[in-house]
């Protein structure tokens, strides 16, 4: 028995040393990887796990959400704000090697402005995209707008080497990503491991960091994406040293890695609203009377309680940019949010002319438990003022194409981070599930896309906060923290939802 | 013998095609838009239409069968919709992972369900074989999942002997790689074996109460002997048959063996394609499964033929 152990654990020594990991790597436990690197194929934000940190763009997020200069050395509007003419930083290479040039620019942007979501914005703003010069690109703009910093913020509008991205159209993925950042994809498998490594040429800004603008530092020599499914996985790879860090984990898990000696917590606040979409175009929840009766008669704190387990994770916050250090952060239209009015709710529920229709409301346990959990409360709370719910339970592929048919539901389950500018916000766009098509609200979502002055578009998005939460398109129950477990040792992670899934200036435990 | 599997190998095209074509219209005709998984959230209605129209999604069912027949039987399966790669260059890099864990399964299910079978029986009625047979009813009746959890929680949590999950392949260090496979395999296999252990039994008792195990034993032959030349062969050829069914319920069971495991396997890869919509990868992860168990079936009749002589392959 005694050799038999000893023999297991020599097997399990010489297993762990044949194991491809080097001491500074950092190896991340993350739910999934994407099925193809490149971020212009999709507008799902988890396809651009890998892009997040090998590529950058013109631009670069700071903590407070305000778009900063990355690969832009200035960046200057004309007089009549409808030309932005951007130079570029000098001495910066792609992962192959090739100098960045405005060409590279010029192509990498013409293909996100033809791909879908946030690209189709870019292209109904921008006339055209010209290089005037090797380092400078030149945007002619339909009209003045101050959204195009934000938009080039964004992964999908990384910058890659000219030559990785011609001939490829936005649906076509490139095979590999050549960018610029400061880490190079050496290794991709799509459901084994993404495996990065620091590139020697990287040349970080000067800037302080702040979220993933500002200097930039390889702290790690490889990055090593672990895709992991199941959660208690993840987390157990953390406390056995097989991961350094765990993403989206489970807040039923919090305690065990508190206690663990081997892991700490890490809690990202105001991560992302949780919230219920109205179908605006047809049947009873096209009545605004009817969504204002649901949302006085919703008490959001036992709502949000069922969905995340424990107060200290979640907020009662009624901004629609739910991270309290975005500029965009506001309370404006809502009074007392949170708490139920059960004589406003009666009231308006008399007004709206209910006659006790079945609402359904469409929900997915395949996005995460927080879809399913709130509206399982909320139907209970509802059904106490006569309102009844039919809760269709789907798996997400059904869920997503449904919710597209308006004949087929009243109500669905979803989620909203916070956007870099409110222009991209989704729920805004009149054809997004729930068809709210609001005149007033076009005609504000215009002005804040024509806008070119900070305080001026940062009021006009107040009045659309007002506006939503006077017709209740949708509703907020709350804003949510996400969870990730930190092998000991492992520095430099933030607490900024702002930074995404960037994992620069992050170092694994030092031995 | 030749004419035999000839004849099989035709039959084995019947069993395939049924299932595929259940496939494809199954997948078609349940909700779920692969251009508005591909696209996500932020397309807008316009984008997916553009999209269906370039992956041919917007064509007829019936067209579509025929280009997806045409394609099938000229072994063309098409190119994954999200990978962006021909499926029959997907597929055997996963279909290695799930045949190494199985095989590895079934060894350990043959393994401990034969010996713990020819022990239960041997040992009737004492206390030996009611703990045995207690022992595979609670295996019969944990669900695979359970078992990984446990010994996830066990051999990799408390005692660290091998990793919580990730895959190795052969090619970069065989200890490294079977560390890797040794867990899912066990978890699936444990359970195969409780199935084992009860039909190795039952067969064995059969065999022992024969009057031909009376005759060798009368003529004075030692009875370890008597066990492991007269009566575990004849005993073996419906364990094999159970084996052979076994080994189809390991392909099954592997896809939330493979989850819990994070092992890059077909069944993994059949969940996701299927979350996701992508059709020629379900197709063709269906029809790499059909093939795999088609010509185990095959095996398995081969193999029974040379363990009991009465049979004959005709």
């Amino acid at each position: 028995m005694i050799r038999l152990a000893k023999a297991v654990s020599a097997a399990a020594l010489l297993g762990s040393l044949s194991l491809p990991t080097m001491a500074a790597d950092l190896r991340i436990a993350t739910p999934q990887l994407p099925a193809a690197l490149d971020p212009v194929v999709s507008t799902l934000g988890t396809n651009w796990l890998v892009a997040a940190n090998a590529c950058e763009g013109l631009y670069a997020l700071d903590d407070n959400w305000q778009p900063q200069l990355m690969l832009a050395q200035s960046a200057a509007y004309d007089e009549a704000a409808l030309t932005l003419t951007i130079k570029l930083r000098q001495g910066i290479k792609f992962h192959s090697g090739a100098p960045l040039a405005a060409d590279d620019v010029v192509a990498s942007l013409s293909r996100y402005r033809e791909s879908a979501g946030t690209g189709a914005v870019l292209k109904a703003l921008v006339a055209s995209i010209v290089a005037t010069a090797p380092d400078t690109v030149v945007l002619k703009l339909n009209a003045p707008t101050g959204v195009i910093p934000g938009l080039l913020t964004l992964t999908p509008a990384s910058i890659m080497s000219k030559a990785s991205v011609e001939g490829k159209s936005p649906s076509q993925p490139v095979a590999n990503l050549d960018c610029t950042g400061p880490f190079k994809v050496t290794e991709f498998q799509p459901d084994r491991q993404a495996v990065l490594a620091r590139f020697a040429d990287y040349q970080p800004r000067g800037e302080p960091s702040s979220g993933a603008a500002g200097e930039k530092k390889a702290l790690a020599d490889r990055v090593i994406f672990l895709p992991q499914p199941e959660p208690s996985v993840r987390r157990d790879s953390v406390l056995t040293g097989a991961a350094d860090i765990a993403t989206t984990l489970p807040f039923d898990f919090y305690d065990a890695v508190k206690s663990s000696p081997a892991a700490v917590p890490l809690i990202v606040k105001d991560n992302q609203s949780l919230t219920m979409v109205f179908n605006t175009r047809k049947g009873p929840t096209a009545n605004p009377k009817l969504r204002q009766a649901i949302y006085a008669a919703l008490d959001m704190d036992p709502i949000m309680l069922a969905a995340e387990g424990n107060p200290d994770f979640y907020t009662l916050d009624p901004s629609w940019a739910p991270d309290r250090n975005s500029v965009w952060h506001t309370g404006a239209g809502a009074e007392k949010f949170g708490t139920a009015n059960p004589e406003r709710a009666k009231k308006l529920l008399a007004e709206s002319g209910y006659k006790g229709e079945t609402l359904r409301w469409l929900t997915s346990k395949d996005f995460y438990q927080q879809h399913y959990l709130p509206a399982l409360t909320a139907q209970q709370q509802l059904e106490d003022y006569g309102i009844k719910i039919d809760l269709q339970v789907m798996p997400a592929a059904a869920f997503v194409q449904t919710r597209t048919d308006p004949d087929k539901f009243d109500i669905f389950s979803s989620f909203l981070p916070t956007y870099v500018d409110p222009v991209v916000i989704p729920y805004l766009n009149a054809s997004y599930p729930g068809f709210w098509n609001d005149p007033r609200k076009e005609e504000l979502v215009k002005k804040l896309a024509t806008s070119t002055d900070r305080k001026a578009r940062i009021d006009i998005w107040k009045q659309i906060q007002t506006l939503i939460y006077e017709e209740t398109p949708y509703i907020k129950f709350g804003t949510e923290a996400s969870f990730e477990a930190l092998r000991k040792g492992v520095t430099g992670v933030t607490d900024s939802p702002a930074i995404g899934q960037a994992f620069f200036n992050v170092a694994p435990p030092t031995k | 013998m030749i004419r035999y599997i000839g004849r099989r190998l035709l039959l084995i095209l019947p069993t395939i095609f049924v299932p595929l074509i259940l496939v494809f219209l199954m997948l078609r005709l349940a909700p779920g838009d692969p251009a508005a998984q591909i696209l996500g959230d932020q397309a807008t209605p316009d984008q997916v239409a553009a999209l269906r129209h370039d992956m041919g999604l917007d064509q007829p069912l019936v067209v579509q069968f025929v280009f997806w027949l045409k394609g099938v039987l000229t072994l063309h399966l098409g190119a994954s919709f999200f990978f962006r790669q021909p499926v029959i260059d997907i597929l055997p890099s996963y279909a290695f992972v799930t045949i190494q864990v199985a095989l590895l399964a079934l060894f350990i299910a043959l393994v401990v369900g034969a010996c713990a079978g020819v022990a239960a029986a041997l040992k009737r009625d004492t206390p030996i074989d009611r703990g045995l047979v207690a022992l595979a009813v609670l295996g019969l009746s944990l669900p695979e999942f359970w078992f990984a959890l446990l010994l996830i929680f066990l051999f990799a949590v408390t005692w660290r002997i091998f990793p919580v999950a990730g895959y190795v392949a052969p090619s970069e260090g065989l200890v490294a790689s079977f560390m890797t496979i040794a867990l899912p395999a066990i978890a699936l296999g444990l359970r195969q074996s409780a199935l084992m252990t009860r039909m190795m039994r039952s067969s064995m008792l059969d065999v022992m109460s024969e009057p031909y195990i009376a005759t060798a034993r009368a003529q004075g032959l030692p009875e370890r002997r008597v066990v492991l030349r007269y009566a575990l062969r004849v005993a073996a050829a419906p364990f094999v048959t159970v084996a052979g069914l076994s080994a189809s319920h390991l392909l099954s069971g592997a896809v939330a063996i493979e989850l819990i495991f994070s092992l890059p396997g077909l069944g993994k890869l059949l969940i996701d394609a299927v979350g996701r919509r992508d059709y020629p990868v379900v197709e063709g992860a269906v029809l790499a499964i059909a093939i795999m168990l088609a010509i185990l079936n095959l095996a398995i009749d081969l193999l029974y033929a040379l363990l009991d002589p009465r049979v004959r392959l005709s």
